[in-house]
């Protein structure tokens, strides 16, 4: 078998398999899809923003978020064949997001038993793109838009799994951490 | 620790990626490059509802023209290490092309891929789609607006513009467009030349 490729600088393969690069590499491409992800979505709000102003762009990004959940999570679904409607099952699913992928944000879940977990974010990519660019956007993003979508994420797994922010932003300083966090709550 | 074929076992609060088999992290990044064709995707129908295809599909073709091809290009070169700007290097890029041959292949654990290329030399190189999940997606929803703009309006002058953006001297051109008359038939197929 010859030997696993760490990238792709070496000569172009005719006969090319994804399973002829190591894991390493195939889980930082993952990332870096995960990363692209996120800016089309970015691409589009700015260019529908140019257009029709800002707030209406922003109705539909929010629009644009809560429709993508059932897509993400599905697909994770299927490919993991991740099964369940537990705490533990609907984390399994946000650890494989694209958009969670190792890199981008810095996170942990503490799940202290199956109806009570926390999520806390130390590091948020696009919290950290707002607060530089467009300080007006933190708030219908992270007060606005997330509550809302970490429980369409939630609702996804089992509706009786109920999210509430314990923290969020704007930040007082920009080294505050965590960035924000949630509780999650099983409903009886 | 051996490898996760998949996560159906037991939640682990230090899960890594490198934790998981080469054959599921493969599946993990067809999914994110579905994903990530995805929301644009999503956009696109929503403003379809709101204005109309044709005002959809120009900000389709503005999301991919302004910045959107300019970033895919960057993340996968950067991340792939893919230097050079001859026929070789583009098509090691298209081969990992995120919304493009990562997320067309057969299934596991061969994924077979569904993009072809074939270099004849080093100035002449065809690259054939065998399968397009979009195309099957427009045949099936019999969304013929949607099949031209996505292959005419724009794979046609993408490629083109992904072509002159490693070398200025590349020339693409379309051998076969959709649509097709059988579902046996390509769906398209691409010739590009480094001109002297």
């Amino acid at each position: 078998m010859q030997e696993e490729r760490n990238d792709y600088s070496g000569p172009w393969m005719r006969n090319f398999r994804y399973e002829d690069f190591s894991k390493e590499f195939l889980g930082k491409l993952l990332c870096e899809y995960g990363r692209l992800y996120e800016l089309m979505d970015g691409l589009w709000f700015s260019t529908a923003a140019e257009d029709v102003g800002r707030e209406k762009a922003w109705e539909w990004e929010m629009k644009v978020w809560r429709r993508v959940v059932r897509h993400v999570m599905s697909g994770l679904k299927k490919v993991a064949n991740i099964e369940g409607n537990d705490l533990y099952t609907m984390f399994k699913a946000v650890q494989l997001d694209p958009c969670y992928t190792e890199g981008l944000y810095q996170y942990d879940i503490y799940i202290r038993d199956p109806k009570y977990a926390l999520m806390t974010i130390y590091r948020c990519p696009s919290l950290l793109y707002f607060e530089k660019n467009d300080p007006a956007r933190v708030k219908p993003l992270c007060v606005d838009l997330e509550p809302p979508a970490f429980q369409d994420y939630a609702t996804y797994w089992n509706p009786k799994i109920k999210v509430r922010p314990l923290k969020l932003p704007p930040r007082k300083k920009p080294d505050e951490i965590p960035v924000c966090m949630w509780e999650y709550i099983l409903e009886d | 620790m051996a490898e996760l074929p998949d996560y159906s076992g037991e939640f682990n609060p230090d899960l890594r990626l490198l934790d998981f088999s080469k054959e599921a992290l493969i599946r993990l990044l067809v999914a994110a490059g579905k994903l990530y064709l995805g929301i644009d995707g999503i956009w696109t129908g929503l403003m379809r509802q709101k204005f109309g295809d044709k005002a959809a599909f120009d900000y389709d073709k503005e999301v991919w023209f302004s910045k959107g091809l300019e970033l895919d290009i960057k993340q996968t070169c950067d991340a792939l290490n893919i230097k050079g700007n001859d026929l070789p290097a583009l098509f090691k890029y298209l081969q990992f092309g995120p919304a493009f041959a990562v997320i067309y292949v057969g299934p596991p654990p061969q994924f077979e891929p569904r993009v072809t290329f074939e270099l004849k030399n080093q100035k002449h190189g065809i690259m054939t789609i065998t399968r397009c999940n979009s195309l099957e997606y427009f045949e099936r929803h019999k969304d013929r607006a949607l099949q031209k703009m996505a292959c005419e309006e724009i794979d046609l002058p993408a490629f083109k513009w992904i072509a002159q953006r490693f070398n200025p001297k590349i020339e693409v051109e379309p051998l076969k467009l959709p649509p097709r008359k059988i579902k046996s038939e390509i769906a398209c197929q691409w010739e590009f030349k480094l001109a002297r």
